[in-house]
């Protein structure tokens, strides 16, 4: 059973949705006392990165997400609010990916919305303004040239990251989803 | 790819140097610190400084070394350094100014015990070797001797240091304004496929660093055309992109079924609209728009249990949009499942709800719409469906929504809608130009070049069509197709 952890005003709509038509039995979990009896987590982010990880605080999430042992994928934000500190809101992370979260240039077109390709080759579904930048070069699992080559994903220990939206990114997106499910049992 | 603005720095001038020669200097007439600021302005990350005194006269100025230390003290700048560099200490005080690259040429081939201890300290990532070649041998001492050395045996010899950075240029290109020498990185490429390769000489515009980034080039080095102004560095970027324009089909829902008309009206019945949904999903659709055009409360109370079902059907993004009028519907409508919600009318009447949407919901969730029709010189705004014209411009109220908060916008021409004759790729201009958001061209599909224009003269970012899907006059792989053919970036 996956968690979809869901913070107040985060939209777990679509993850949910995923889940269901790919048979991966899911539930959404509000508190983190709920944690302990899920094989994994998936973390939506939607919203901006201050008040996310305000109400992560106050709801003692960031400590149980800091802490947590089993496989856990952030999703787009919720990659984000891995690093150490992100320049939206300029807000301090939960910091176990070591590195920061900047903005994307004005020169660029944003967000940085639509399909764009992976270095697999894949094409990916990204909406997103602001992007990782992990300071060890090993955790960046995958990248995507927007302007510049950006880090699309990240793995670190049992945490992993995208920056795009896997539930809505077709057959790239339900194998990704798949796979970590794997991991989750 | 990574794009590098280059700066070559002559007396504390600006100067281009034809085929590497002192005697054929352009003087840019400009301060070198004052241009790295610029190109930090405008987006570059990084900077390849070249010091042509320290080349010229084989020895590293204090004045260079104030210069590095200024730029990376004010600017973001990563900088790569090369010029005249002889000794050890010469490394050592650029890496203390600030340098984070040193790039390496004549000393590869005349001091390599110099090489040698040089990466033992500093360690073999902060060099790039530069190789300047001139029909496969490589050049040193600024072009003036032959090393000896063909371009194979002195990657051999690079590699041999533990470099793996390469900075290849082609004199013959240099400064010509003729293209670099895609074919010279593509068989570099293929014969050492691990080796970071940066491409430098004569690149024009945004099509030559394409080429160079199929050519499996790391990054590219660009000077000249930057410095004249003959292309912007932001244009370079755009180049290397691998976004693809979105192709969207849209399906007018009325009740929870399908309906297209005409200008609006005479609705035709053109099926259920999860079917067809997954139909188009599993034709190549990138995205969907759903627009609910339902007349009463009780038809329109089926769209929640759309999106729902919808979502549990396809996997790809899809927006919905038809008689929102609060936060509250749109909240809903994403927990549903949909991924995008798009205001029009309600906007208008009360822009601040698309303030409010952004801030509750987020930017990328909120699209606005906006129904244009041509006045003169410019374009109105129309809501209800497009029965009632309204005083706003449709340019500045696409300003106005991104301001608030619009994180896309769908751009519908009503002259043009329903009539299969082209998008209104002038009116998509004039919005594209005016805000930094994405754009989503919709009326007026008729023809394939219909959509190859919508991408290339009016510059959008999706583009979106009904009739000419929905009774199959083209299939999205059509349109493709035809995107592929006139090189824009499409997802097969």
């Amino acid at each position: 059973m996956i968690g979809i952890l869901r913070y107040n005003a985060g939209n777990t709509g679509s993850v949910q949705r995923a889940l269901v038509r790919l048979s991966i039995p899911s539930k959404i979990i509000k508190k983190p006392e709920e944690l302990e009896r899920m094989d994994g987590i998936i973390f939506p982010g939607a919203g901006a990165a201050g008040t996310t990880m305000q109400c992560l605080l106050e709801t003692g999430w960031a400590k149980a997400i800091q802490s947590y042992k089993k496989p856990f994928l952030g999703l787009c934000l919720g990659m984000q609010l891995l690093f150490e500190f992100s320049e939206e809101d300029s807000v301090e992370c939960l910091g176990i990916i070591k590195g920061r979260v900047i903005e994307l240039p004005d020169t660029l077109t944003k967000p940085h919305m639509g399909w764009n390709k992976l270095s697999t080759g894949d094409y990916a579904y990204f909406v997103h303004s602001y992007v990782c930048e992990p300071t060890d070069p090993l955790v960046t699992t995958m990248k995507t040239a927007y302007g510049d080559d950006l880090c699309a994903g990240v793995q670190q220990e049992n945490f992993f990251g995208v920056q795009w939206h896997p539930e809505k990114s077709g057959d790239v997106g339900d194998r990704y989803l798949l796979s970590f499910s794997e991991l989750c049992k | 790819m990574q794009v590098i603005p280059a700066i070559d720095v002559l007396d504390g001038r600006v100067v281009r140097l034809q085929q590497g020669d002192f005697a054929r200097t352009t003087d840019f007439d400009s301060d070198p610190f004052a241009l790295a600021e610029s190109y930090a302005s405008q987006g570059a990350k990084g900077l390849h400084l070249v010091n042509l005194s320290g080349a010229r006269d084989e020895q590293m100025q204090q004045s260079f070394l104030d210069l590095v230390q200024r730029i990376t003290r004010r600017t973001q700048l990563s900088l790569q350094v090369g010029g005249g560099i002889r000794s050890i200490q010469d490394i050592y005080a650029l890496l203390s100014v600030g340098a984070s690259r040193i790039v390496l040429g004549t000393v590869l081939f005349t001091d390599s015990e110099l090489v040698k201890s040089a990466l033992l300290l500093f360690g073999s990532e902060r060099f790039i070797a530069a190789l300047d070649v001139q029909s496969n041998k490589i050049r040193i001492r600024g072009w003036k001797e032959s090393s000896g050395m063909s371009l194979y045996e002195g990657i051999k010899q690079v590699k041999s240091f533990g470099i793996n950075s390469v900075l290849i240029t082609d004199i013959n290109r240099d400064g010509m304004e003729q293209g670099p020498n895609t074919v010279l990185y593509k068989i570099i490429r293929k014969n050492y496929p691990r080796l970071n390769i940066t491409a430098s000489g004569g690149i024009r515009d945004a099509g030559d660093i394409r080429t160079l980034r199929d050519a499996g080039c790391t990054s590219a080095v660009v000077g000249k055309s930057l410095i004249s102004g003959q292309v912007q560095f932001a244009e370079l970027c755009l180049a290397q992109s691998d976004l693809a324009v979105c192709i969207i089909p849209c399906l007018d829902v009325m009740g929870g079924r399908t309906v297209k008309g005409t200008k609006f009206q005479d609705l035709r019945d053109a099926g259920d609209p999860v079917e067809l949904a997954r139909r188009y999903c599993e034709e190549g659709a990138d995205e969907l728009v759903f627009l609910d055009i339902s007349a009463t409360r009780e038809e329109r109370e089926t769209v929640f249990d759309l999106a729902r079902r919808v979502a549990e059907a396809v996997n790809i993004p899809f927006t919905i949009g038809g008689g929102i009028r609060s936060v509250e519907d749109a909240r809903c409508l994403l927990e549903a499942g949909a991924d995008k919600v798009s205001i029009n009318s309600a906007a208008v009447a009360r822009p601040e709800l698309l303030s409010e949407m952004a801030k509750q919901l987020g930017r990328a969730n909120t699209v606005c719409a906006i129904d244009a029709r041509r006045k003169g010189d410019s374009w109105v705004v129309l809501v209800k469906g497009g029965t009632e014209e309204t005083e706003r411009d449709a340019i500045e109220w696409a300003k106005e929504a991104v301001e608030r908060g619009a994180g896309e916008l769908l751009v519908t021409s009503f002259d043009r809608d329903g009539t299969g004759a082209g998008f209104d790729t002038e009116l998509l201009a004039c919005i594209k130009q005016a805000v930094n958001v994405p754009i989503i061209a919709s009326g007026g599909a008729g023809s394939l070049q219909d959509f190859v224009d919508a991408a290339k003269d009016g510059n959008a970012d999706a583009i979106l069509a009904a009739s000419v899907f929905h009774f199959r006059k083209f299939t999205i792989s059509n349109v493709k197709s035809a995107l592929k053919d006139a090189s824009f970036p499409v997802r097969p």
